[in-house]
This record gives C-alpha cells, structure tokens and sequence, in this order.
C-alpha cells in the first residue's frame, strides 16, 4: 500500500521533472532569430522607457551613446565590442531623426517606417531581423498618457546575442534545476509522510499475524500517529483496537487450545496405559502359552522326544504334549484350535490340560480322546475346535495306540522304509459334538522307528511368491533324514522351512514334533540269547522298575495288565503275577539296598513259552534266594501267626516253579506259571519250596 | 487316607474298602482299620466285594485287626472275597484263622 502511494507520488514528481526537462530542451533549441528578435524588442523598449524624461529635441550623440552602455546587456562585454556592434537611433513623434548613437548611419525609409508604425497608438514594439545578420527593435517613447513622444529603434549584430542569451539560459537552467530538487525532495518527504504510518501498520499487522506484540518502536509509532487527526489517525485508533481486541480473542484461543491440548494429552495418556495393559496382557498370555507347552519333554533311553512351536500372532492355538503317564507310558499329542489369539489360547490350555489328565484317568486313548472331547464341548462357548493326534507309545510292548481326531495324519518312518502316513482313525476334531467314541488303533512299532507330527502350519507356510511348502517337500525331507535323531530331524526340517520360506510373513502357528522310538529292551544277553531284534525274537517284554514302591508298582501292575491282555490271560492268573512281583520288589526295597537305594536297577520282563507264562525279576542288590526265606508256618492258629514273613512264602505257593539263580552279581528270579492251572487247589505238598 | 466306607448293622461295623491293598496304602489302611478297634468296635466284617488285590502287606493288616478283635472278645470277618484274592487266604492259611463268609446276611448272621 504505501509502496503503491509512493509510486504513485513518484510518478507524479517524474512527470514535474519530464516537464522541467522539456523546458531545458526548448530553452536549448530556442532558435536564434527568436531570441534575437526577443532581445530587440526587450532593448528597445528598455531604451525607450530610459529616455521618457529626457528633452528628446535636444538629445545628443554623445548621450545616446551613454544611453547604449547604460542599456547593454552585458554591460561586461567589452566596451568597444559593444560601441561597434549596437547602434541606437532616436526619433521626434513626428517620425524625423533626431539624434543616433555614434558611427551610426544615416536613416531612410526602413528605419523612418518602422518608427512611426511602432509610434502609432496602441502599437507594438517593431521587431525586424535584417538580412544583414542584424537585429532591430523600434520601440514608442510614450508618455504617461500613452501618447508617443517619440521612437528609438535599436540594432546589433547576432553575435551580441549569444552572449544575452547565454545568460539568460544558465539562469533559467539553475532555475529549473533548483525547481527539480524542491520538487523530487518534497515529493520525497510526502511520500514518507504518507507511506510511513501505513508501513508502520503492515508491520503491526505482521506483528499480529503471527501472533506476538509488535516491538516497542513500532508500537510507540502506531500510538503517535493514532493521536493525529487525520485519516491516518483515525486508521491507526482503528487498528490498535482491532490488534486488541486480536490479540484478547488469541489469548482465549490460546488458553482454549492449551485446555483442549491438556485434555487431548490425558485422553493419548489413557491410551497409552490401556495399550500397554493390552501388550503386557498378550506378552503375559504369551508367556503363559510358552509356558503350558511343556519345555521338558520325557526323557526315556527308549525312546527320544523333541517338539517345536511358534506362535504367528503373539498368541496362537496349536499346542503339543509329551509326558510319562503315570503307568509307565509315553503319551504325545499335537493339537490345532481353530482361530488365532486369546480365545485359541485360552482353548488350547483348557484342551491341554483335560487331555493330560484324561490320558492319565483312561489308560485307552480312545476313552482319554472322547473323555476330553465331552468335557471340551461342555465348555466351549466360542464354538472353537481342536484338530488333534493323540499317541501312546508302550516302552514295553513296543506299540503305538493312537486316535486321529480330525488331524493331519502324522509320519511314520520304519526302518529302511519310505515315510507313511499314519492310517487315519475316522474321529472328528475336538469340541465339535458331545458323547462321540472314538476309534483307537494300534500298531506294532519296531525298534528305531521314527515319527513326525505336524500342524498345517508347517506344510501350509508360504514363500515370498506364495507357493505352499506342501506334503511332498516335507515328505523328501523325512525320507532324507529319517535316521537323524528326533531333535537333529526337527531341527533340519525347520531349517529346510525357514529356507524355504526366506522373509515370506508367517500366517500359521508352526508347530512339529518328532519322536524315536528306539527299543523296548535293554535286556542283557546273558539272559535273554539271540541276535538282532531281541525284544521281537524272543518274545520278551521288559521293563526297568524305579526304586519307588509308589512310583513303580501301578507302572508294573500296568505292564502286566497289558501283556496280559494281549495273552488272553484271567484276572486270577494277572493277580498271581502281579502279587509276585509285588512281593518281590517290596523285599528288594525293604533289605536289598537299606543306604543306597538310587543304585539300584531293577527290572521285569515276562513272555509267554507255549501254555506257560515266564516272568523274571532281577536286581543288583546282594546276593539274595528268595526260596530260602524264613516262612510263616500257615497252619499256625490265629494267636501263635507272627505277623509278617509271608510275601515270599506267598510267590512259592502260587506258581508252579520258581527258581533263582545269581548271575553277574545280579540276583534273578524266575516265575513259571500254566497257563492251565489258573484256578489249581493249593497243594502244599505239589509248592515249589518248603 | 483310606475310605473304608463303614456303615453299622446292628451292632456290626460293617466296611466296604475298594481297590487295592498292597505296599503303597497298607499302612493307611491299617492306621484307618486299628482306629477302629481302638475306638471300641470289635465286632467288624469286612466287606471284600470291591478288592481286586491284596498283597502280604494288606493279609498283615487284617491278621493284626483279627488279634486285636479277638483280644477285644469279638471277631473280625470277611465276606464276598473275589475269587482270585479268596485263593491267596488259602495258600497263606488266612481263611484257617480269619472267617471269610460268602455273602453279607451270611456273615452277619455269625456274629
């Protein structure tokens, strides 16, 4: 604005000076004959005005040339210069020539002619510019009635004219050139009168625009000029009000945002403190899942157990298990829940653990399966399932008892054999209806017999192109590396995955788990003969027993009812067995190690010999016979019985023969049952020992 | 602990154990079944219908409470003994010294 009203002052002081310049130009090309005949005129009436008083009748020569220097313009100019160059005549009213300057000529008509036209009333002074190079200026003497007294005509050469005319001209210059500098300096100084508060005011303006006070100098101007009384006054009142009345409307805003800000910063810390609740809910959920997938698999020199999981999202729903039922077994399962997160969870300790404690509660895994699958349905109010493979492996018996509830079928490697699914079972996942049986099946597995147990997330992991890992990688991986331990073949299977997948993202939990079992026997040669497969050759399933009377007897009583159902034998048959054995590891437990009962190793291991069934129990406490135990005398009456010394006596007279023998500082026992005298009289005289 | 299920008939304790006596319980089993005769029942049959096994550990607990009985005037019996256990009361001579009665009416009509 007051760079517009500057402009346009300057504009206007521009056109004074263009003008003033204009002047100079014309002044400069003035045309000669103009100034000449100017200066005629100006001479002539200045003489004639000089000689009004004079007594013109008796005017000489002499004073006529007095009169030519009194009137030379430039009076500097050399006196004979101005002698010879200018001459003056002087005429009575009646036009006759009474007196001329000296060494001027006489006059005729051309000088007589001009004088009376200039005498008569009313005229003009008479200029004439002589062909000569002379200019001439014939003027009226008039009186102050105006009447003409007379004429004087004056001449001179061009050349006096430059020398009039220069002076004039540097006048006239100096004159234009003073006017310009008063012209562009008041121009100057409107314009900073004019434009100076308005700037005053764009900087006040800025000043509010971003929102500070303007700086004092600037503010003590704007009060300045609010104090005048003109249109600027008043603008400035205006101005510092409405800066005012601003900058109050900024402080209310200000506070206003600071409020809002405050609020908005508790609401982002409510947040914050929820989303951290939220992570530390899921990292504690996560550690709880971590944690409910047991770290510490079984470890049995029979069989080998390694497993694996990782969670896709923070929380997942697979799960594994592996761990020794309480009769001696090894239980495992692989599990899918439907769904991600903490409900799958959730859903999977819940699934976990009941499966766990069924396997224990159900010794057949078809009841253990169906048990977990009703308590799972009572309680499943997202409508969740779990797909899942459940297996019992008998250290003993050397078989595997599973159920398939809607799982992928997992891997079997026998030895020297390709990899083959597991035979599905035809059960459906868990969770989905109540009250179902599940069919279980068993399969002998030989020694060095591997499995690989797997969710989909394992077959279904994509790579960066999309393309799944799928069965028939997997399936090359086993065959390749089927006789690596169960760790060292999870390991290069997840290593195989993880090269396969490269940095494709992770859509599934990955799961996996790989068991080998390795041979139900460890039976020594000495006693049981043969090569190769000992525990298939001979027929002979054994078991080593724990030091524990609480731990071991329901895994032995389990051992025996197990072959014992496999044999078709009776309950009476199963009792006298299983009373044996009892007895026998209760004396070995009571006498044979009384300070170091972690040294012992004791073992059972039973087979059938055509209609007979063998049992032998041996341990590597002292030297010990059995059959030389003081016995009760059972035809005692009740008040003479001593109480105690029966166990042995009782193993003599329920089996046919029992015999002892110490082999390699170990003590064995051996049992021969019939078959066939499963319900024989007792007959103290047919008992093996007395 | 033991349950040893006791209900009266008459003046008989009448116990029902279930399971299994051996080793691993004989000693509760013998702590339950003496805190009885100790409390002053001494006429007591013990109902066998639920026991599937009993080794030497178990006879000695019966052959205790079956003195103590009998030091007490009463008498200790067995009745409904399965038939594998029943053979094992034979070979140790038990059922010589401790009465072992087919039913319950039938045993509880000796007393």
């Amino acid at each position: 604005m007051a760079g517009r009203i500057v402009g346009m002052i300057s504009v206007l002081t521009l056109a004074g000076v263009i003008a003033a310049v204009a002047v100079l130009v014309l002044l400069a090309f003035d045309s000669e004959e103009d100034s000449g005949r100017r200066t005629a005129k100006v001479l002539a009436e200045s003489v004639a005005r000089s000689l009004l008083a004079a007594d013109l009748s008796s005017l000489s020569d002499e004073e006529v040339n007095a009169l030519i220097r009194i009137n030379a313009p430039a009076a500097d100019v050399d006196e004979t210069d101005a002698v010879d160059l200018s001459y003056i005549w002087v005429f009575n009213a009646a036009g006759r020539h009474l007196a001329a300057s000296a060494g001027a000529r006489q006059i005729g008509r051309d000088e007589i002619n001009p004088a009376r036209a200039a005498m008569t009333p009313g005229a003009e002074t008479v200029v004439e510019s002589l062909p000569t190079g002379i200019y001439a200026g014939t003027a009226a003497i008039r009186a102050a009635d105006g009447a003409a007294i007379g004429a004087v005509r004056v001449e001179f050469t061009s050349n006096q004219i430059g020398a009039h005319f220069d002076i004039y001209r540097t006048e006239y210059i100096i004159g234009v050139i003073a006017l310009l500098v008063v012209l562009v300096l008041g121009s100057w100084f409107l314009a900073r009168r004019l434009a100076r508060p308005i700037g005053i005011m764009v900087q006040a303006a800025r000043a509010v625009e971003d929102g500070r006070q303007p700086e004092p100098a600037i503010a003590a101007s704007l009060r300045n000029t609010s104090l005048t009384r003109d249109e600027y006054g008043e603008l400035a009142g205006v101005f510092l009000d409405m800066a005012r009345e601003v900058g109050a409307r900024e402080i209310r805003l200000n506070s206003l945002v600071e409020e809002r800000t405050l609020e908005l910063s508790e609401k982002n810390r409510t947040l914050e403190d929820t989303q951290r609740e939220i992570r530390n809910d899921l990292e504690m959920a996560h550690s709880v899942q971590a944690a409910l997938v047991p770290s510490d698999l079984p470890e049995d020199p029979r069989a080998g157990v390694a497993a694996y999981m990782t969670p896709a999202l923070d929380v997942g729903g697979d799960f594994y298990d592996a761990f020794m039922t309480d009769d001696g077994r090894l239980a495992f399962a692989i599990a899918d829940v439907s769904g991600k997160g903490v409900a799958s969870a959730l859903m999977m300790a819940v699934g976990r653990a009941l499966l766990r404690s069924a396997a224990n509660q159900h010794p057949d895994p078809s009841r253990a399966i169906a048990s977990t699958n009703d308590q799972l349905c009572s309680m499943n109010p997202k409508e969740l399932f779990i797909t899942t493979f459940f297996g019992v492996i008998d250290l003993e018996l050397g078989t595997l008892t599973y159920v398939n509830a809607g799982h992928d079928p997992p891997y079997i490697m026998r030895p020297n054999q390709a990899p083959e699914m597991i035979p599905l079972t035809g059960g459906i996942a868990l969770g989905v209806l109540p009250g179902l049986n599940y069919t279980e099946t068993t399969i002998p597995l030989d020694p060095d017999t591997a499995l690989y147990l797997y969710t989909d997330g394992v077959t279904e992991a994509e790579d960066a192109s999309g393309q799944q890992f799928g069965r028939d990688r997997l399936e090359g991986q086993l065959a390749e590396h089927a006789t690596l331990g169960p760790q060292e073949l999870m390991d290069t299977i997840l290593a195989d995955l993880r090269g396969f997948s490269g940095d494709a993202k992770q859509f599934d939990d990955i799961t996996c788990m790989a068991l080998r079992f390795v041979g139900g026997g460890a039976l020594t040669d000495s006693y049981i003969p043969g090569q190769g497969d000992r525990r298939l050759a001979s027929g002979w399933r054994r078991m080593v027993v724990q030091p524990s009377l609480e731990s071991s007897l329901p895994r032995v009583t389990a051992f025996v009812e197990r072959f014992a159902g496999a044999e078709g034998m009776d309950v009476g048959q199963i009792y006298r067995i299983n009373l044996a054995l009892d007895e026998l590891l209760t004396n070995t437990l009571e006498h044979g190690f009384p300070k170091r009962v972690e040294e012992a190793d004791i073992s059972v291991a039973i087979r059938s010999e055509g209609d007979r069934v063998v049992v032998r129990y041996e341990d590597n406490g002292p030297e010990f016979n059995p059959l030389e135990a003081p016995g009760q005398d059972t035809e005692l009456a009740l008040e003479e019985r001593p109480i105690g010394g029966l166990g042995l006596q009782l193993i003599a007279e329920t089996f046919d023969e029992v015999t002892y023998e110490r082999v390699d500082d170990r003590n064995v026992t051996t049992l021969h049952q019939s078959r066939a005298s499963s319900n024989g009289e007792p007959d103290s005289d047919d008992s093996a020992f007395r | 602990m033991v349950d040893l299920y006791p209900e009266y008939d008459d003046s008989v304790l009448v116990l029902n154990p279930l399971g299994r006596i051996d080793g691993t319980n004989a000693k509760a089993f013998e702590e339950a079944l003496l805190g009885r005769i100790a409390a002053g029942d001494n006429q007591i049959l013990m109902n066998f219908e639920g026991i599937n096994y009993i080794s030497s550990a178990g006879l000695r607990v019966l052959l205790m409470a079956a003195k103590r009985t009998e030091q007490a005037q009463g008498q200790l019996a067995l009745c409904a003994v399965q038939d594998h256990i029943q053979e094992v009361f034979k070979f140790s001579g038990f059922s010589e010294i401790i009465p072992i009665h087919s039913d319950r009416p039938a045993a509880l009509n000796s007393f």
